[in-house]
């Protein structure tokens, strides 16, 4: 409940990551209904000691701009503002009317374990199951499923012998690198791999997933750290299971969204499409009515141009959401919701910690329940915590408990072969420096300056949530830059299937022949391409 | 013992003995509830509009917050050494209107002067109890001394209290456990780094200053020294004591010498801590790699300027402003601005170390650059409300000042 | 001193970014060109109205991009055309020293000069002294990788 005039202090968590670390959010009501927040630090949350990285700071613009984020009345309905209910209502007909076969229901985890409940059982009602985005458990052996499960206290990693490091914790999980960090001072030896060279590492390769094995020689006492996201390369992902499984070390993988882990238990059962396949459907006209929970696509695909047109092709986009922007913008129906703060309600970590959002309102599950009831599914707040921590096996949350991890993951879903090919994609890269030289494929063949890249997305999980940094920027090394001969303050231009794009350059600590990008470049989708490069 | 004071008779320079008239009061502060019985009777009698408390959540956890509800002053009362937060960053001018109170440790105090002369909030309309402080403990610490030192678990702790160089925890079991702090501190556990060198021990920029030092016998633990430092202080305990709130008396000389000597004592030990950790690197390139090394993990986060309560330039600062997560520097821009905007005004409260994503130790950074600065300027920062000697029009405007209340450094 | 910092000072010329008020030194600087006085190529002239535009992120960019020394130059005190400036020029500048030095680099690096627009001599003069100053210190640490 909000008092007016008064700061209303939430015990809250960021929404930003997987780890989802523990802070203050004060928020002020004024007279007339305007909102503003800050965040705080809250030093006692054994996640993060109260530290934040540059998005939990920015939480204030993530939870206020573009639009009031705070406006719970802004619902609307085929581009007329419209009441709540309304919005509800016109769901439920529109959920009514199609075809069940036509319908998807997504939610990548950026939202409560008991939104994501009702969310699945208002999916069940129609046979359905949530859509997470996830396609890439489909191509794991379900045998290796409960490893990426494990999860493991951000202090145990501290008393690692060894960690392998297949994140950038710089740019992607910031606050694991303390952790890294304080192993290090322990005695720890960190071993990164990836194209960047990380101040951390004591020991740096550029690997293929197919070249870990013989590259890296962990021991019982390392952790190996990946992340699993929409994007990862399954090759990747098996690869540092199998070394895992073979050097007995633990693995830990971290996550992009804040309940990424939650979601990802409570869906265990459905068949994840990848987001490319969710995209060929709703282009094939397989899928014509998409629900989505506090997930933008748009951010999220692949391709955003491509998206767009896909999007456009559906008879209904459903979004429920308190995020305002240009994804919510293209919806049907807009449900909005609270901010992430005010929901009462659950996230289980990447560490495996249950932990509780902070706020006391229920009107995200409330509508999803609603919506739930008004098809057969009876499913109030307390039942959907009571299943939600069933399913978690935690009896409370609590941030100084763990979720103890089944041995076995509860996988129905069939098992595709994994796949082997490979890709140009944020873990992997080749191991040769191979010299920059002048492209055969170098449109002027004249042109000295110019050559051949690969470029590397550093996907961090703070891509997809639309808040504006200023990373406008990509990377390469100096002796590319000196090559290309780009000057201090100029552009780099890139090229890729036949497109271009102008972009200021950092100069950093990488491997010859990438090109980093933390942001999407319009000449190439995820997971990345080979490019051209010059002045 | 000698004779209640009545109200009219309070004056500054007057150091007393107090506490709080209700029992309930009494017993719920740290020792004695005067301060609380001041802030309450502060904001019952109207003197000001609001109060900055520190909102408890747990043993080892509180968050400040304005009210204007006396019952929530009320129930603020004790001392917590596990929240090592700056109450004076919370007063600004959107939250400083009208007339307000607040307890302050040092650092509280003078980063409170310093917002002051930052136009930041109204030295006049702010009230500052100021509490002698030993030091406070991060409370990431505290689990782990627990855990590995006192073998008790968080969730039995009743209470906690630094007697005599002991940290004591108390037990819902009604047991004590203590360990010195010196033990605990050989090992990297006890107090925050910055706490062990910390300058100011008894806040005599506040209104008033409080604390049990010199406080023994039966009053140990139910009574509170006070010296009145300013006419506000006089204002605020004569209105606490009018408005029967709190009752005080004049203090003997033996409490009188035992508080100077302990913070004699006290300070000496941070002199020596401070000689310690800030040994000079005599050789310029080594100086270099020592604060290039020490910032190489730095992600660029902002929170080591965003919780500095010293800094008072909002979002668009000089240090933000120019520096840019595309530079590749040698150093990073943003830490040279503010190694040299703190030089003078570094208060080091620690609260930038406490925040910091990647561990590196920022307070020892930017004392590295204060401690001389401030030595050749003659300038303790907080203690008095000389301007910085930054912002000084020419160069004698600096040499005529003896410093800034205090000539330690 | 090392053989090797001795090969540099031979073939590595120092760059000193040197900020000129608009009324004293820079007129200064005319006047030491119009008078043919000698004086090495190795200042890079900024122009401001008055030192005292000179704030400390200039200073630390120069350094940052490449600069080995920073000299700021001004009319003599008591002759600013802003009354006051370069008193205030005074105060940064020690400010910034402390600092610098602090953080490593040799004093000589950063640099104040009083230069009135008549003393075209003097600012060769100057030039001439810090350059070979700068020349025996070497490159800056604060030099970034791949700058001369
Ligand atoms: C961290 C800390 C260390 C201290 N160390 C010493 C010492 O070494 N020697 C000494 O003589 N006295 C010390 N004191 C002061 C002493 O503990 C009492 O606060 C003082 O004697 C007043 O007692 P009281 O019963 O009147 O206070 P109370 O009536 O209990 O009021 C205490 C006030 O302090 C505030 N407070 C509690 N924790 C904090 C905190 N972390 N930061 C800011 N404000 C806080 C509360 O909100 C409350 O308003 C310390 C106080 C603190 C908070
Ligand atoms: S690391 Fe993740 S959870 Fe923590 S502050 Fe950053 S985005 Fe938020
Ligand atoms: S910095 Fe000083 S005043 Fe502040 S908490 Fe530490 S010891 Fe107390
Ligand atoms: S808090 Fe630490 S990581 Fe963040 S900007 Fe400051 S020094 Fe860098
Ligand atoms: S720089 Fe750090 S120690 Fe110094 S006043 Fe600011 S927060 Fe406190
Ligand atoms: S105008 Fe020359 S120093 Fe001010």
């Amino acid at each position: 409940m909000q008092v007016k005039n008064r700061e209303n202090v939430y015990s809250s968590i960021c929404p930003g990551c997987g780890l989802a670390c523990g802070l203050y959010i004060r928020e002020m009501v004024s007279g007339t209904g305007e909102t503003s927040v800050s965040v705080d630090f809250r030093k006692s949350s054994p996640v993060n000691a109260g530290k934040l990285c540059r998005f939990g700071l920015k939480l204030p613009v993530y939870y206020t701009e573009p639009q009031a984020h705070t406006e719970p009345q802004a619902s609307m309905v085929r581009g007329q503002k419209s009441e709540l209910k309304a919005a509800i209502s016109a769901a439920s007909e529109a959920l009514k009317t199609a075809p069940a076969e036509s319908l998807a229901f997504f939610s990548v985890g950026n939202t409560t374990n008991e939104e994501q409940k009702a969310f699945s059982a208002l999916a069940g009602a129609f046979g359905a199951g949530v859509e997470t985005g996830m396609g890439i458990y489909s191509s794991l052996p379900a045998k290796m499923h409960s490893a990426l499960f494990q999860g493991m206290s951000l202090e145990g990693l501290e008393k690692a012998k060894q960690v392998f490091l297949f994140v950038d914790p710089y740019s992607q999980y910031p606050l694991l690198l303390r952790r890294v960090i304080r192993a290090k001072e322990n005695g720890a030896k960190v071993v990164c791999i990836g194209p960047r060279h990380l101040p951390v590492a004591d020991e740096q390769f550029c690997l293929k997933p197919e070249e870990y094995e013989k590259a890296l020689s962990p021991s019982r006492d390392s952790v190996l750290i990946a992340d699993i996201h929409p994007y990862s390369d399954p090759a990747h992902i098996k690869a540092v299971l199998d070394l895992a499984q073979a050097s007995g070390a633990k693995p830990f993988f971290l996550r992009p969204f804040a309940n990424s882990a939650g979601t990802a238990l409570l869906s265990a059962h459905t068949k994840q499409r990848t987001l490319d396949k969710l995209f060929e459907d709703i282009n094939s006209g397989k899928i014509k009515t998409l629900f989505c929970l506090e997930s933008d696509l748009l951010e999220l695909a692949p391709d955003r141009e491509a998206a767009l047109q896909a999007l456009s092709k559906l008879d209904t986009l459903i979004v429920q959401t308190s995020g305002q922007g240009e994804f919510s913008g293209l919806a049907d129906i807009l449900i909005a919701s609270e901010p992430f703060y005010r929901k009462h309600g659950t996230v289980l970590n990447a560490e495996g910690r249950l932990l509780s959002v902070g706020g006391n309102s229920t009107s995200g599950f409330d509508a999803l329940s609603g919506l739930a009831a008004a098809f057969g599914k009876q499913l109030d707040f307390e039942s959907a915590r009571k299943e939600v921590f069933e399913v978690i096996g935690l009896k409370e949350a609590d941030e100084f408990a763990f979720r103890k991890p089944a041995e076995s993951f509860p996988v129905t879903a069939e098992v595709e072969t994994p796949c082997s090919k490979h890709e140009t994609g944020q873990e992997s890269c080749s191991v040769s420096n191979s010299e920059v030289s002048n492209s055969e494929s170098c449109p002027e063949k004249s042109c000295p300056e110019c050559s051949s890249a690969s470029l590397v997305y550093s996907l961090s999980p703070f891509m997809w949530h639309g808040v504006e940094d200023c990373s406008a920027f990509v990377e390469l090394n100096l002796s590319m830059v000196r090559k290309l001969g780009l000057v201090k303050g100029g552009n780099v231009k890139i090229r890729a299937s036949g497109k271009t794009v102008d972009m200021k350059f950092r100069i950093s600590d990488i491997e010859n022949g990438y090109l980093l990008s933390p942001l999407r470049l319009p000449v190439s989708g995820i997971p990345g391409a080979e490019v051209e490069l010059s002045r | 013992m000698s004779e209640l004071k009545v109200a009219a008779d309070i004056k500054v320079g007057d150091r007393l003995l107090g506490w709080a008239a209700s029992e309930e009061v009494r017993a719920r502060g740290a020792s004695g509830g005067l301060v609380t019985a001041v802030l309450a009777s502060a904001l019952e009698t109207g003197l000001v509009e609001r109060v900055l408390i520190l909102k408890k959540v747990s043993e080892f956890e509180a968050y400040p917050v304005f009210t204007s509800d006396v019952k929530e002053v009320l129930e603020s009362a004790g001392s917590m050494h596990s929240v090592p937060v700056n109450l004076a960053r919370y007063l600004k001018p959107e939250t400083c209107s009208g007339k307000i109170a607040l307890p302050a440790k040092p650092c509280d105090a003078r980063a409170v002067v310093e917002r002051a002369k930052r136009n930041a909030l109204s030295p006049e309309d702010t009230y500052v109890i100021g509490l002698n402080c030993g030091g406070t403990m991060h409370p990431e610490k505290v689990r782990r001394m627990l855990e590995t030192v006192y073998r008790l678990g968080p969730e039995e702790i009743a209470g906690e209290e630094i007697v005599k160089g002991k940290l004591v925890f108390f037990t819902k079991d009604g047991k004590e456990h203590a360990v010195p702090i010196d033990d605990l501190e050989a090992d990297g556990l006890g107090r925050r780094d910055s706490c062990r060198y910390c300058q100011v021990k008894i806040p005599t920029n506040a209104d008033l200053a409080c604390g049990n030092w010199g406080v023994s016998g039966d009053l140990a633990g139910r009574g509170t020294f006070v010296e009145v430092m300013t006419e506000k202080g006089a204002e605020l305990l004569r209105n606490a004591v009018s408005a029967g709130f709190a009752e005080v008396m004049q203090a003997d000389e033996k409490s009188i010498s035992v508080r100077e000597k302990v913070n004699k004592v006290m300070l000496g030990m941070s002199e020596k801590r401070k000689a310690e950790v800030f040994s000079t690197i005599e050789n310029g390139e080594e100086r270099f790699e020592y604060f290039r090394k020490e910032l190489e993990n730095c992600i660029h986060c902002g929170a080591c300027k965003a919780v500095c309560p010293v800094c008072t330039c909002g979002e668009d600062s000089k240090c933000t402003a120019y520096s840019s997560l595309a530079d590749s520097y040698k150093m990073s821009l943003f830490h040279m601005v503010r190694f040299l905007h703190l030089s003078d005004s570094c208060i080091g409260c620690g609260q930038c170390e406490d925040v910091c994503p990647a561990e590196i130790p920022l307070t020892r950074l930017y004392q590295r650059f204060a401690v001389p600065v401030q030595k050749e300027y003659r300038y303790l920062p907080g203690m008095s409300d000389r301007t910085p000697p930054f912002f000084a029009l020419k160069p004698e405007d600096n040499e005529d000042n003896e410093g800034g209340g205090c000539s330690c450094r | 001193m090392e053989p090797d910092k001795n090969e540099i000072s031979e073939a590595w010329e120092p760059r000193i970014v040197m900020f000129c008020c608009n009324w004293c030194s820079y007129a200064g600087a005319d006047g030491a060109g119009i008078g043919r006085f000698q004086q090495p190529a190795s200042m890079r002239i900024i122009r401001v109205m008055c030192s005292s535009r000179v704030d400390p992120v200039h200073v630390f960019s120069a350094f940052l991009e490449g600069a080995d020394a920073v000299m700021i130059t001004g009319c003599h005190l008591g002759d600013c055309h802003y009354i006051n400036g370069n008193e205030k020029t005074l105060v940064k500048f020690n400010f910034m020293r402390s600092m610098l030095k602090e953080l490593g680099l040799e004093e000589e690096r950063l640099q104040l000069n009083w230069i009135s627009a008549s003393e075209g001599e003097k600012f060769a003069e100057v030039v001439r002294k810090v350059t070979e100053q700068v020349r025996q210190l070497g490159p800056c640490v604060l030099k970034p990788e791949g700058v001369a």
